[in-house]
């Protein structure tokens, strides 16, 4: 009867480096769990600690965070700042009870088609451990009812 | 009248006098301690210093006219630091009028942050008013309670926090009364976009402190009075110090302690450590 849990997860990804890998992993046709959903931002640093909490706020069960490898940046420093940010913001969630592992943070370049798939499958697992988000609305999770 | 009154109110006076500023923020009503404002030499009788100074006048120092003078305790001035730091007011438009204070007491028991304070001397000033009998080691381990937080499983965690966070009633006074609180439109009411939910229940409220004290990572100098005035008693300095212990062991920064020092959160190092990254 039971279903397993099918965690949803939101992605940020960076115009550069990880939008351009996850495309790559396409072309590629490298599969990958469908539990992501995408959204191109201009670099990680524009990733606003607010966008990860409001994502959770309104019941996604995880947040990825990808952006180019430290030193590789578009714009020279953005992955450094988020690379500070995003590693106390997860710390300070696990700390208040969300569990950290529902934020994931990776670098993929453009190149990396294949570890952008192994990002996003490691991901939802972790994030599966964690199990769905205790501020869902949709008690039923995400587990495709 | 102690020694340490009589200095505090010489220094103030003369700085009023000699028009080396407009204005003394200090406090008066020595049974129950308030902020005051003083322009004239003549009233800095209505000073007065105790162990009942809880207000962090720093709070202050952008709502007046002028060159200001602030008298400071050690968690004081660094709150001063950091709106030096962050550009709000200008290191030649403030006088620090620092004391030495052993502890800020509340029915005879030291506060939390006392018990744990490391400036007792305030480590930048432009006068001192000393009392050698104030600089007291530290008591105990400054963040026993978020380790013992931290040893509890996750959902522990939040059975924890969202217990206490259903108190919340959304007052605000905590972000208020923060001198590094200073924004004129704060994310937590903010309709377009609405970030946050806005109604007072255990998950809205959970989020606006973790944004809180997201938005203070690196600049609240654990001067406590967010603690201080919330009526509901959360502790939310346990939720500050973890970002100050985390921030001082992975950058190795403390806030307030240096106006030259930039904020761990304007800046990077190439090496910094990534764990949290794949
Ligand atoms: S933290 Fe230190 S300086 Fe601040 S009130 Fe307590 S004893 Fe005084
Ligand atoms: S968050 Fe609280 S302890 Fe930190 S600076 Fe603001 S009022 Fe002081
Ligand atoms: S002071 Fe206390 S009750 Fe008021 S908003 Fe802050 S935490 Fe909530």
């Amino acid at each position: 009867m039971t279903t397993e849990f099918e965690p949803k997860i939101i992605a940020f990804l960076c115009n550069w480096c990880s939008y351009a890998g996850a495309d790559l992993a396409g072309v590629s046709r490298f599969n990958y769990k469908p539990n992501i959903r995408i959204i191109r931002v201009p670099c990680s640093g524009r990733v606003s600690p607010m966008l990860v909490l409001k994502s959770l706020a309104e019941g996604l069960d995880g947040v990825l965070v990808s952006g180019c490898h430290p030193g590789d940046c578009h714009y020279a420093e953005g992955n450094y700042h988020t690379r500070r940010r995003m590693t106390l913001l997860k710390k300070l969630l696990d700390y208040m009870g969300i569990d950290g592992r529902r934020l994931q943070l990776s670098w993929v370049s453009a190149s990396e088609g294949k570890k952008w798939a192994d990002v996003v499958n490691e991901a939802v697992e972790e994030v599966r451990k964690a199990g769905p988000n205790p501020f869902s609305t949709n008690t039923k999770g995400s587990s495709g009812k | 009248m102690s020694a340490i009154v009589d200095e505090l109110r010489k220094v103030a006076a003369g700085l009023l006098k000699s028009g080396a500023v407009k204005v003394v923020i200090g406090y008066e009503n020595e049974a129950a301690p308030r902020p005051v404002f003083l322009e004239n030499a003549e009233d800095a009788e209505k000073l007065v210093w105790n162990d009942r100074c809880f207000h962090n006048l720093a709070r202050y120092l952008n709502t007046t006219e002028g060159k200001a003078a602030i008298v400071a305790k050690g968690c004081d001035v660094r709150a001063v630091a950091g709106l030096i730091r962050e550009g709000q007011v200008k290191r030649e438009d403030v006088v620090i009028i620092g004391v030495d204070c052993a502890a800020q007491t509340e029915s005879g028991e030291k506060l939390g942050k006392c018990l744990v304070c490391d400036c007792h001397r305030p480590e930048i000033y432009d006068h001192l008013v000393e009392d050698e009998n104030a600089l007291v080691e530290p008591q105990t381990d400054p963040y026993g309670d978020v380790s013992e937080i931290e040893a509890k499983p996750v959902e522990e965690r939040l059975g924890y926090w969202l217990g206490l966070m259903e108190r919340c009633i959304r007052c605000y006074a905590c972000r208020q009364v923060c001198p590094l609180c200073y924004c004129k439109e704060c994310v937590a009411e903010q309709s377009l976009p609405k970030w946050l939910p806005r109604s007072p229940d255990g998950k809205g409220n959970l989020f606006f402190h973790v944004m809180r004290a997201h938005h203070l990572a690196g600049r609240c100098v654990d001067c406590g009075e967010c603690e201080r005035v919330c009526p509901v008693d959360i502790p939310i300095r346990t939720i500050n110090r973890k970002l100050i212990r985390d921030i001082s062991e992975l950058y190795g920064y403390k806030a307030g302690v240096e106006l030259d020092v930039v904020p761990p959160l304007t800046t990077f190092k190439p090496d910094d450590p990534e764990d949290a990254f794949r």
